[in-house]
Order: C-alpha cells, then sequence, then structure tokens
C-alpha cells in the first residue's frame, strides 16, 4: 500500500496536506518531540479547513510521528513532502538522501528545489505549490478542545509533474494539480507576487496596528486600502513583464483580498510575518516585486509602504529580530546592502532609501 | 550594546568616501613606505573620537592615528574603559584599489574584552562581538575547512633581528606544512579568512596591538586557538583552526621569542612584565 512521509509537521504539513490524501497513510517526521509525543499521545490532531464560510473538522492520525530520523524506514515511503519551512531545508536529515522516490519541497520558495538537490547531493527533488492560507494554530474554542488543533484554508496543491512519480501514488492525491514546469511557473509567479507578497503586507501592517491575527489588521480600512493597492500593482508590473494570462492574473488577484481577511483562519501575524531578511531577500516577494514594478514603469507607492512595514518588523521571539535591531543603528541604504546584498546603486536600494521615511510618515498617519 | 553607534558611523564613513580620490590621498608614518596614512584614517578615527566624546567620554582612545611612543601599551591593562581602534587596516590597499581592508575596533575594560567590531566594507561584511551577547554577523559566515588552506603571515614593517630570522624560519616550515604562505598587506582581512577556513593559521610577528587584538575574541567565539605575546609595545600570535599546525608554528615561535599566552576573551591580557 502507498505511504507519505511527512518532513516537518507545521501549518502546511500537518495543517493542509493531510487533506490532499485519500487512502494514504502518513507519518510525520518534526524537530519537536514534545510535538511527536503529544500527536502519539492524543492519537493524532483536528484540521479545521474553511470552505465557503464555514469550518469542516478533519480528525488526522499519523501512523507514526518521531523527531528522530532513524527511526523512519525510508523503503517504506512512495512519496515524501518537505515543509520545514525555507531556512531549515539546508539541514535536512542527511539520511534522506537514501530515499529513491520522489521528494516534493512545498516550501514557498523554488530556490529550496536546490538548495535539498546540494545539500543531499540528490536529483529527485521536485517543487510543489501550495496555494493556500494555512494557519499554524486554531481558533481558541477550537484550541481549547484539541490544543494541537489548525485552522486552514481550502487550498489548491500543485506539484511539478514528472516520471519518478509513480502512477500508483496519484490515485492516492486527488486533489493535487499535477503540472507542467511551465504552468507551475505561472502558478508560482501568481502566488509569490499577488498572495505572499500582500499577504506578508497585511501581517506587517497588522503588527503595526498592535493585532495578533492577520484577518484583524482588515477591520482597518486603511490596511486594506493599501493592501489593495499592493494588487492592483503588481497585478499590472505581471501584465506588463510576463506573458501570463491576463484573465489569469486578474482572477487570481480578485480573490485575494477576501482569502486574507477570512476570519475563520486564526493566521498568527507572527507567523506570516516571520523573518522579515528572507522576505526581503532579493528577487524575493519583497525585493523581487519592488524590481518588477520599477522595471516595468509601475509606481509602487503601497508596496513600498509594505517594505517599511516590514523594515519596521520587531518582534522580540522572531528568529530577526537581532538582526533588524540594527536598522536602527544604520542607514536604510547600509542595512540593505549588509544584511541583504542590496547594493546602494540598486534601483531596489535607492527606491527605498529615497521613500522610507515618507512611507514610514503615511504608515503612521494612516493607522493613526 | 555599547559599540552599535559607532559600527553605523563607521559604515556610513565608508559608504559615503571609501571609494573618493579624496579618502585615497595619503601620506607615510615615521619614514616608512608601508605606514601609509589615508584621509579615510584621519576620518574614522575622528569619527572614533567623536563617538566617544558623544557616548563615552570616560573612555580612553587608543588608536593607530593618536599612537605616541610615549602612549604606554598598558594603558589597555590599566584604564577602566579604553577603546582600541585600527581606522583602516590596509591604508594601502585602499590606495592601491584593492579591496583588502578594513576597520576593527575594540572596547576594553583592564585588560579584558567587552565589545568588538570589524567592517569590511568591500565584502559588505561587518562582525559585531560582545561579552555579553556573543557573536553576531549580518549574513550567515560561509566557512570552508579545505585541506588546500594557506598560512597567513604578517609582519611589522621593521623587524628585529631575532623575528627576522624567524620569519625566515616560518615561511620555509609553511611552504612544506600548508598550501604556502599568503600575505596582501591587512591583518585584519587575513583574520577574516582564517574564520572563512582559506586560512588555517595566522601567523603575526612583532605587530601593532591594534592589527589584531579586535579580532581575538570573535576567532575565540568560533573556536580557534589563540596563542599570543607581548616584547614592548609589539604583539606576536598565531590563531588557528588546525590543531596539529597549531603546535608545530606556535613551537617554532616559543623557541624563538619564549612563551606565548593563551588567549581567553574573559581573563585580562598578559604583558610580558606580568609573565
Amino acid at each position: 500500500m502507498a505511504r507519505a512521509l511527512i518532513v516537518g509537521g507545521g501549518a502546511i504539513g500537518r495543517g493542509f496536506l493531510p487533506w490532499s490524501f485519500e487512502d494514504l497513510p502518513f507519518d510525520i517526521y518534526d524537530a519537536s518531540e514534545a510535538l511527536c509525543q503529544s500527536m502519539a499521545e492524543r492519537g493524532g490532531y483536528s484540521s479545521f479547513m474553511s470552505v465557503e464560510g464555514e469550518l469542516l473538522e478533519k480528525k488526522f492520525c499519523p501512523d507514526y510521528a518521531s523527531s528522530k530520523f532513524g527511526d523512519f524506514n525510508l523503503d517504506n515511503y512512495d512519496i515524501v513532502f518537505i515543509a520545514v519551512g525555507p531556512r531549515n531545508c539546508a539541514n535536512l536529515p542527511p539520511a534522506l538522501a537514501k530515499f529513491g522516490g520522489p521528494i516534493f519541497s512545498i516550501e514557498n520558495d523554488p530556490n529550496t528545489v536546490k538548495i535539498i538537490k546540494e545539500s543531499l547531493g540528490i536529483g529527485n527533488v521536485y517543487f510543489g505549490v501550495p496555494d493556500v492560507i494555512a494557519s499554524s494554530t486554531a481558533s481558541p474554542s477550537n484550541l481549547a478542545k484539541d490544543p494541537l488543533s489548525l485552522h486552514t484554508e481550502d487550498g489548491v496543491l500543485y506539484l511539478e509533474d514528472s516520471a519518478s512519480v509513480g502512477e500508483e501514488i496519484k490515485p492516492h492525491l486527488p486533489n493535487v494539480q499535477w503540472v507542467t514546469q511551465e504552468k507551475l511557473s505561472q502558478e508560482w509567479d501568481a502566488k509569490l507576487f499577488l498572495h505572499n507578497t500582500p499577504h506578508c503586507i497585511a501581517a506587517y501592517l497588522g503588527f503595526m496596528w498592535g493585532r495578533n491575527y492577520v484577518h484583524e489588521g482588515f477591520s482597518n480600512s486603511f490596511v486594506t486600502r493599501v493592501v489593495e493597492g499592493v494588487i492592483e500593482e503588481l497585478v499590472l508590473a505581471l501584465k506588463r513583464s510576463t506573458k501570463h494570462n491576463h484573465d489569469f492574473l486578474e482572477s487570481y488577484a480578485d480573490k485575494e483580498l477576501r482569502r486574507f481577511s477570512n476570519e475563520l483562519l486564526f493566521d498568527p501575524i507572527s507567523r506570516v510575518a516571520r523573518e522579515p531578511l528572507r522576505k526581503l531577500a532579493p528577487g524575493g516577494r519583497l525585493m523581487g516585486a519592488l524590481s518588477m514594478c520599477l522595471l516595468s514603469g509601475v509606481n509602487p507607492v503601497h508596496l513600498g509602504a509594505g517594505i517599511a512595514a516590514a523594515l519596521s518588523y520587531h518582534d522580540p521571539s522572531d528568529r530577526d529580530y537581532k538582526s533588524m535591531q540594527y536598522l536602527k543603528h544604520l542607514e536604510i541604504k547600509d542595512f540593505l546592502r549588509y544584511f541583504l546584498e542590496i547594493m546602494p546603486d540598486s534601483l531596489e536600494s535607492r527606491f527605498v532609501s529615497k521613500t522610507h521615511n515618507d512611507a514610514l510618515q503615511f504608515l503612521k498617519l494612516g493607522l493613526s | 550594546m555599547k559599540l552599535y553607534d559607532l559600527l553605523g558611523q563607521v559604515i556610513s564613513v565608508f559608504s559615503k568616501n571609501g571609494s573618493s580620490d579624496h579618502a585615497k590621498s595619503l601620506s607615510y608614518k615615521e619614514e616608512s613606505l608601508r605606514d601609509v596614512v589615508t584621509q579615510l584614517d584621519r576620518q574614522l578615527h575622528a569619527t572614533a573620537e567623536e563617538f566617544l566624546r558623544a557616548n563615552l567620554p570616560q573612555t580612553l582612545l587608543i588608536s593607530e592615528e593618536n599612537f605616541r611612543a610615549t602612549f604606554p601599551l598598558r594603558a589597555i591593562i590599566d584604564e577602566d574603559s579604553s577603546l582600541l581602534v585600527d581606522p583602516v587596516d590596509g591604508s594601502n590597499n585602499l590606495v592601491l584599489g584593492l579591496k583588502e581592508f578594513g576597520f576593527m575596533a575594540s572596547l576594553i575594560s583592564q585588560g579584558t574584552f567587552q565589545e568588538s567590531i570589524v567592517v569590511l566594507p568591500t565584502y559588505n561584511f561587518f562582525i559585531h562581538w560582545s561579552l555579553e551577547d556573543g557573536l553576531f554577523v549580518p549574513r550567515q559566515l560561509n566557512r570552508h575547512f579545505h585541506d588546500s588552506a594557506t598560512i597567513y603571515l604578517a609582519y611589522a614593517s621593521s623587524l628585529s633581528s631575532k623575528s627576522s630570522n624567524l620569519r625566515s624560519e616560518l615561511l620555509s616550515h609553511a611552504d612544506t606544512a600548508s598550501s604556502g604562505v599568503y600575505r596582501y598587506g591587512s591583518s585584519c582581512v587575513g583574520l577574516y579568512h582564517c574564520l572563512t577556513g582559506a586560512h588555517s593559521n595566522f601567523v603575526g610577528l612583532e605587530l601593532r596591538h591594534w592589527d589584531v587584538l579586535p579580532f581575538f575574541p570573535v576567532l575565540d567565539s568560533l573556536g580557534a586557538e589563540i596563542a599570543y605575546r607581548f616584547d614592548e609595545d609589539r604583539i606576536s600570535c598565531i590563531v588557528s583552526f588546525q590543531h596539529n599546525l597549531h603546535l608545530k608554528l606556535l613551537n617554532i615561535l616559543e623557541n624563538d621569542l619564549g612563551n606565548f599566552h593563551a588567549f581567553n576573551p574573559a581573563l585580562r591580557l598578559i604583558l610580558q612584565d606580568q609573565a
């Protein structure tokens, strides 16, 4: 019988992914021993999916969950999913290299495929796009019933079709969209720039406004207006700079605001906004979007405000907190240069340096 | 941490002036062609001076640019608070258009290290260490320890005859025990490449203390073996990430110069008259 191994039991790996399975038993490897032990003791966990304004509940019971990778016999699996967070992809258990079947990186970064291939010295790694908002926690009432419960959207999982994916596994993944690399690239651009970019900006604005969950920020009309502005700027930039179908881009953009403000998701700002330096990296969801706008002649006023909000993110529990403290002592262009290798004469650095103070002022006024 | 603002100001000075011709205009110290002083050296010295005046007025500035023979080395041991600064280590490289130069500073209290900063503008990199918080770097340090790693040899412009012979002996040993000797006119960058793994060892002969000391706690925090000795106002040292070669080179150094001391950032530096 086919079987899957999920590496990383977080929002995507535990909360969303198993909804895509049908008669597909799975095990979970997660670095947190407490999580694995708790899943074993409780006989699984509940995931709640938001579908058309209602929450569906499903209890998932991984056959086995462990924080010790040596406990897993890789011969038992037909497919492996990696959902550990982009920064952890270079430090996967080396024994994973012995797995001969397809490994899908469903991180929010296609570079993770290269990173995993290089760090493990293997070639059987493919990209997947989980087009979904999956929370790492749940509503207070659902957490009271099951502290391991999670909320997720009814999303779509796109996986790169490859000859190494056996035909016997596909019937067990009926909701997965198996797509060509070209189609995946279109989905990825849309996901990165029309979803990830405004989503994280919504989180940074929500943080500035003192809220805990992303949906809470949307009760402020200024937040809604800025996020809408970002989406409009990016749709225009994508139309001008890619060959993607315009109807596809517009319909993708249309549903985004509704997704972000979904009150059933309870998506913590601390999850969506985490690691701002990764989000500000060249080519990524913020600086990559900025570069695309500037090169395609779009004036990114709202995106610039979003970047200013990202640069103001200072959550003491965040991995980048210490780095962000240096912004108090460095000029913006020097911060971008030393922390992100964005050189002062680049378009991105010049734009951010020039607009940062005004953007902050705009945000403070708007959020006051 | 007390040196955040100094770090920001130094980075800003490098950004604004580092590549200008004015910054590179030079003079020479002690009539030695190797002791180049640029406008940027003076500017960064002034930055440190101004920083102390505004933030740590009780702290003594000991900089390459204000050092006088009458200014005893032991001030770093005796003073409650001193800031040891090398404004531009590798000034001549700056003038020549080479990328190997950097700024180093350490806040020292009665011979023990409190904080160090190193700025390498052409590498877009800085290092910040403090006794309280340990090591901080803005991006991941890519460290690769190669079998073909080399040894960096730094020495004063005018060596004593004893050290002159020692230099030849070290060169000869290093050529047979490693992939060879490197030197490119900046201890700061040489020590940085000890961190990255390009150099397995760094050997310094009769250097000024500001040439190497600020880097010691940084290297120590990453597990380097460090041994040093002061002779009058000069420091000789060895920094290693390769234990066996460390022992061999240290043996050569100690045979010629006498005992070295193991560096420990929590312990007071030992001057030779205290050994």
